[in-house]
């Protein structure tokens, strides 16, 4: 998938993985990269900006002796995962419009 | 090439990062890998899925707001050459006069003794400079206090 596009989609597939329950760095890569491709490397940095723009809580665990970092969805990440929801089926518009386009 | 090392190539890479965004990065990688391993993977092989250390480094450093990025501390810096200025200022004329008291010690003692006029006037001489270690005491506080809260952001 082309890079901007995939780094746009990237925020929502994280905060869609942390809709149902909290979560940490290794099982988020292991929910999202059926879907799509993520590293270690992408993730950090869109965590990262989620958390500095408020979308997303972190709170230490303790796990096999040693500190594992817990990620939270909050409320205003719950909003932009809505606010998604209603931009679907303008996307979608655009997909069609897209590949409409290629086809003829 | 181990962990530990992985993760001090990765921390040496990344000093354009301001230290507490460094080191968030170091804990990271520390636990996917140590993720990855209980999985099942060998470390060797768990480092080698991330790729080498310059590599991330450059993108995490290409992606970094300007606020995540080292900027210089010029106040950091003004304040440790005024403190260095100023406590060699108090410690250079007491050491210089500390020696030539030890070698002058004997006329000292002849002047000191002398009537009463003269041990004022030699009193004003070496009188403490208070103003001077005063001035440096604060400098020196301010030094520690920028420190403090620049490493606890």
């Amino acid at each position: 998938m082309d890079r901007q596009l995939r780094k746009g989609l990237l925020e929502f597939c994280v905060l869609a993985a942390l809709k149902e329950e909290d979560s940490y760095g290794y099982k988020m890569i292991e929910d999202i990269s059926p879907y799509v491709d993520i590293s270690e490397s992408t993730l950090y940095p869109i965590l990262r900006r989620l958390e500095v723009a408020g979308k997303v809580q972190s709170y230490n665990t303790e796990h096999n002796n040693r500190i594992r970092k817990y990620f939270s969805i909050t409320e205003s990440g719950k909003c932009s995962l809505n606010d998604f929801e209603k931009d679907k089926e303008e996307l979608l518009k655009i997909l069609e419009f897209i590949s409409g386009g290629t086809q003829s | 090439m181990n962990k530990q090392k992985f993760l001090s190539n990765l921390n040496r890479q990344l000093k354009g990062l301001k230290s507490g965004e460094r080191k968030k990065y170091i804990e990271y990688y520390e636990e996917i890998i140590s993720d990855i391993v209980e999985s099942g993977v060998s470390e060797e092989e768990a480092i080698m899925r991330q790729g080498s250390p310059e590599q991330i480094a450059q993108d995490i450093l290409s992606n970094a707001g300007p606020a995540h990025l080292k900027t210089r501390d010029w106040w950091g810096i003004a304040l440790v050459t005024v403190s260095v200025l100023l406590l060699l200022a108090c410690i250079v004329p007491a050491l210089l006069l500390w020696q030539f008291a030890g070698s002058m010690s004997a006329s000292l003692g002849i002047i000191g003794g002398a009537d009463g006029p003269t041990s004022i006037f030699i009193a004003g001489q070496v009188g403490t400079p208070w103003g001077l270690y005063i001035a440096t005491a604060i400098v020196v506080v301010a030094t520690v206090v920028h420190f403090v809260r620049k490493h606890k952001k």
